[in-house]
């Protein structure tokens, strides 16, 4: 914007701002008065250049003023910051939005000259700078694109992240993508607010890997960690990301960020301030899937579905899917809910009988998929059905058997870990933990987080049962589809278990004693 | 009669630590069915209960191995299915969203009502850790019976393997309990 305009836009900022054209604009500028600023300029004025604007009194202070014994703002000098901001050429129709854009082209400017040690995330106009992408992604409808801004830059501020020009682009990329979301802005506002802090790598995680599914490269294994011991909190997110397709990257890894920021970051730090005891963190089952539903819910509202997960079953049986957790891993069998955490050795004890039956469960479906064999050998030696028809049915008796026998080592694990949890706890050494985790079972935190669980889980809900969602990528990235299989005829169609099941009851109705 | 009785089913799923969930005080999950149904559980098979959405959706569910019958009971104050459409739209009802497979229908309490038959994914791993491949998928059988006040009943088979049953026993345990079903009129 050039100078000969700007008494214009200072006119029209008393006019948007309610301020009434008389007054002088040397007055010192009350933010606190009724309409002197619209949502998102006051952020956006405390974002600039790297905090030196503060908020003192309902007055904004200049920590650089030329007359340090007059550090207040006058009007005009808001109004200049203001209107100053939107002379870039990014800027769009709308002054703030202008405004906004003409900051961050700014800074990106000043990025693009600095080295590329420079472009870290723990300075606003740094980390603007490190911002990739097309502005005018940050201009979604329902949220002014100032706001955005403003929001982006104090919550980077508020992250420190190294790394090399690639791992920066990707964490640029991932900020952006999440505060496109609803969930991600109201989070990392929450996390602004709460003057939360993390640090974030990007690391190859051991066993991982990107393969190929449907012809593209998506993650296998962990997507991201988060050490809460940490001051602050450590994020690291997988390296093996970038070797991903660029759309599978953009969604997972925002929704991925979301988890490990917001779900675990953010939510350490709320528990450390409540008192809440780290151990009843750990253990505290709500802790996990808490996550979990951010990260759902962010993916969900970017592409309207989940790519990396599918949070159907929990939706459906919330508690149902936390059972079976408890035999899926090592760690979520010393998860409990907060009803348990009451009586935490009584709740592990009970889990004896649970893993116990899940071997002997296990046990007996190795023995059942094992007698599916002869059947699809009788079929092709007696009734001289192809071999390669019962492909599909092979296909699926290895894939459980595969799972199964790693599922069977998987227990040793879990009962291991069950065992030394109770002797733990059963020790005087470990009273302190069993007492700590009993006593923050009725805390009010515990309470507010449970609450808040529910809430996410039923707008996850209706969010995944809008109209058209799920449409936006289709199935072409994600897990293979979960077709349906109608029974089918003996016509030279694939068999599966289903059809095999089937032509072996029609067989021994048919020939009684054919399969004895 | 080789049957348990759903209570007595119930009182020794609480004795072996099974714990109510939500906020429920007045009545156990349990309980709370049997405001509204009668019904045997198969003989030999373990039972627990719990609820969802806040103590407003009891569940009650029967075990063996790998066979589940589980009765739902739905349409309460804060339930997360107060209608029968919402649930037919749902996660529950559906297969990765898409309609279920029409499989015939069974008689219920003297009632015919239409047998539903899906697919469900097998939490089979830490989730945190996704790989892909294929998913290990269970079955569901199920069928919705109405119920007084508002209330009505998923009633379901779940075979909880891809690995049919050669014997079929828990599909003739699930026929055989719902023969026992019946709903409450007062």
């Amino acid at each position: 914007m050039s100078r000969g305009l700007r008494p214009v836009v200072f006119l029209l900022f008393l006019a948007f701002a309610g301020v009434s054209a008389s007054a002088g604009p040397d007055d010192i500028f009350d933010a606190g008065a009724p309409g002197a600023l619209q949502p998102g300029q006051r952020e956006f004025i405390l974002a600039l250049d790297q905090g030196r604007y503060t908020l003192k009194d309902a007055r904004f202070v200049d920590a650089r003023a030329a007359d340090p014994a007059h550090p207040q703002l006058t009007k005009a000098r808001v109004a200049e910051l203001l209107a100053g901001a939107a002379g870039g050429e990014t800027g769009g129709d709308d002054p703030v939005s202008a405004a906004a854009g003409a900051a961050l082209e700014r800074a990106r400017s000043r990025a693009a000259k600095a080295s590329p040690l420079d472009l870290n995330f723990d300075g606003v106009g740094n980390h603007a700078g490190g911002i990739r992408g097309p502005l005018d992604s940050l201009t979604g409808a329902g949220h002014p694109a100032a706001e955005r801004a403003a929001l982006q830059a104090q919550f980077v501020s508020r992250l420190n992240f190294t790394g090399d020009r690639q791992e920066r682009a990707a964490m640029s990329a991932a900020v952006e993508t999440m505060l496109t979301t609803k969930t991600g802005r109201e989070l990392a506002e929450q996390f602004v607010r709460e003057k939360a802090r993390a640090e974030i790598v990007l690391k190859t995680i051991d066993n991982t890997a990107a393969v190929e599914e449907k012809g593209k490269k998506i993650l296998s294994g962990t997507s991201g960690t988060t050490d809460t011991e940490a001051d602050p909190p450590k994020v690291t997110l997988n390296r093996v990301f970038l070797d991903t397709d660029p759309e599978y990257r953009r969604v997972v890894l925002a929704g991925t960020l979301a988890h490990e920021l917001f779900g675990h970051a953010l939510e350490s730090q709320r528990a450390k301030k409540a008192g809440f005891p780290h151990v009843a963190q750990y253990h505290y089952r709500g802790d996990e899937i808490g996550a979990r539903l951010i990260d759902w819910t962010v993916q969900t509202e970017l592409v309207g579905k989940v790519l990396d997960a599918d949070p159907k079953s929990y939706l459906d049986d919330p508690q149902a899917y936390h059972r079976s957790l408890l035999v899926a891993d090592p760690y979520y069998v010393t998860t409990m809910s907060r009803v348990e955490m009451r009586n935490p050795l009584t709740t592990l004890r009970a889990r004896r009988k649970m893993v116990e039956d899940d071997r002997i469960k296990t046990e007996n479906d190795i023995k059942d998929e094992e007698s599916w064999r002869p059947i699809i050998a009788h079929f092709i030696n007696v009734h001289r059905i192809a071999k390669d028809r019962f492909a599909p049915a092979e296909e699926e008796l290895t894939v459980y058997l595969t799972w199964a026998y790693g599922h069977q080592k998987k227990i040793v694990a879990i009962r291991s870990q069950l065992e030394e949890t109770i002797r733990a706890w059963s020790s005087p050494e470990g009273v302190k933990d069993r007492d700590a985790l009993i006593k923050a079972a009725d805390s009010a935190y515990l309470q507010g987080l449970e609450d808040s669980l529910t809430r996410r889980s039923r707008a996850l809900k209706k969010l995944l049962a809008e109209p058209n969602r799920g449409r936006t990528i289709a199935s072409e990235l994600n897990m293979p589809p979960l077709v349906i299989t109608a029974p089918k005829k003996l016509s030279g169609s694939p068999i599966d278990l289903d059809e095999l099941s089937r032509m072996r009851d029609e067989d021994m109705k048919k020939n009684p004693g054919h399969l004895e | 009669m080789r049957h348990l009785i759903l209570s007595a089913a119930l009182i020794l799923a609480a004795a072996a630590g099974a714990s109510a969930e939500g906020k429920v005080k007045a009545k156990t999950p349990g309980q709370a069915v049997r405001e509204y149904l009668v019904v045997k559980g198969p003989a030999g098979w373990s039972a627990e209960e719990y609820s969802n959405a806040e103590g407003a959706d009891p569940v009650v569910r029967f075990q063996s191995l790998s066979d589940a019958v589980v009765i739902r009971l739905y349409g309460a104050p804060g339930s997360d299915y107060p209608k029968a459409e919402s649930f037919m739209a749902g996660p529950g009802a559906t297969e990765a969203g898409a309609a279920p497979v029409d499989a015939g229908s069974v008689v219920v309490a003297g009632k015919k009502l239409a047998l539903l038959k899906r697919r469900f994914p097998i939490v089979q791993a830490d989730p945190h850790r996704p790989t892909p491949g294929r998913s290990l998928m269970g079955t569901e059988l199920y069928c919705l019976l109405p119920l007084k006040d508002g209330r009505y009943a998923v009633l379901a088979y779940r075979r909880e393997t891809p690995v049919p049953d050669m014997d079929r026993k828990g599909e003739k345990a699930w026929e055989a309990f719902l023969k026992t079903v019946r709903p409450k009129m007062k």
